[in-house]
């Protein structure tokens, strides 16, 4: 007989305590770390968390410890398939060389979301966002 | 071990709270509350930019303007400990504990320290409430 | 409520989860909440060179506030029961 797991928020996330996770947070920051607790709301506890920036086909890491994430923050949650991750075709270089480049590449983002909100505003009749400030 | 409990079991120690709009602060935790509204000490305010800086004697954050906290990696360790070592305290001194309503339904059975309430622990993570 | 219990029936259906940041995600649907929070098996990313932090990734739980759409197996959902019911739900709202 299948268990009948509730359909709900904790009933979700009850499999993938202890396992290596990626975070994406609404500030477009990529967190990887163990899950080790949640609750109801999403709020996250996450232990030997890095934080990851990508840039073309390289990718670079600093880690940053044990992390108490608000729930609200969370854009995805995702399970790291420790296989997989082998198979990743992208090179890791140092975080302090590749972080001028991503930042570049935030800035140049975040510059074409307010012209294409702007646009939208202008031509189409689209609202302004309060600017929730999200980056993801 | 829930989120809101390990942020309990962070009080007096140091940690960096970032809040929505990319402010940091780093201080030691005095109080927390449900909604993870806290009141740090000893607090290193600084800038979204990274280019103003403040110290403030203490300070309140209100939990909704929380993005995250990042605390010293030993604190899980160091709680599942004390969690142990209350749990056999409690043990040893009240020996086989029966019945009583466990405390099923809405919310989490209480955790706290030492008292079991009766019966298996239902609840814990995953199940309760689930809102 | 109504689109809740339309997500519950379409478990281990394969749908495809839109972002509002233009990430597209195809996979089984394996569970839902009741803020339409989404968990999803297997999934495969669209444009996965734009999402590489997603390459090594195979189940996910994406939270309800972030989805633009999801799009649904058109054979699994009976839209003439999802008329009716929300035609009552409609009048039942109206009459309170």
């Amino acid at each position: 007989m299948d268990s009948l797991i509730p359909f709900t928020t904790s009933g979700s996330l009850v499999d993938c305590v202890d396992r290596k996770m990626l975070v994406v947070l609404r500030d477009g920051r990529k967190l990887q770390g163990v899950l080790r607790s949640y609750d109801q709301f999403a709020n996250l506890v996450l232990e030997d968390t890095v934080e990851r920036i990508y840039y073309r086909d390289f990718f670079a890491e600093a880690w940053k410890g044990l992390f108490l994430i608000r729930g609200e923050n969370v854009v995805l949650l995702g399970e790291v398939d420790l296989d997989k991750e082998d198979d990743v075709p992208l090179r890791q270089v140092p975080w302090e060389e590749l972080l001028p480049y991503h930042r570049q590449e935030i800035a140049a983002k975040k510059k074409r979301e307010e012209v294409k909100a702007q646009v939208l505003f202008e031509q189409k009749g689209f609202c302004k966002e309060g600017g929730e400030g999200d980056g993801y | 071990m829930l989120p809101l409990s390990l942020l309990n079991a962070a009080q007096n120690k140091p940690m960096l709270v970032e809040l929505k709009n990319g402010e940091t602060f780093n201080g030691h935790l005095v109080n927390c509350d449900n909604f993870m509204n806290i009141t740090l000490r000893e607090v290193y305010q600084t800038s979204a930019d990274g280019d103003k800086f403040w110290k403030l004697k203490e300070c309140y954050i209100r939990g909704s303007t929380i993005k995250y906290l990042r605390v010293p990696d030993t604190l899980l360790d160091a709680v599942k400990e004390e969690q142990t070592r209350a749990r056999e305290a409690g043990r040893s001194a009240r020996g086989a504990h029966v019945s009583g309503a466990g405390n099923r339904g809405r919310g989490m059975p209480q955790r706290g320290r030492g008292a079991m309430r009766g019966g298996p622990i239902r609840g814990g993570r995953g199940r309760g409430r689930g809102m | 409520m109504l689109i809740f219990s339309v997500f519950k029936t379409l478990t281990d259906q394969k749908v495809t989860v839109e972002l509002k940041n233009d990430l597209s995600i195809t996979g089984v649907l394996k569970s839902v909440d009741q803020f339409l929070n989404i968990r999803l098996d297997k999934i495969e990313v669209f444009d996965e060179a734009r999402h590489p932090h997603m390459m090594a990734v195979k189940n996910c739980f994406i939270r309800g506030s972030v989805v633009r759409y999801v799009q649904l197996p058109a054979e699994h959902v009976d839209t003439q029961l999802l008329e009716d019911a929300t035609r009552r739900e409609a009048a039942a709202q109206g009459k309170r």
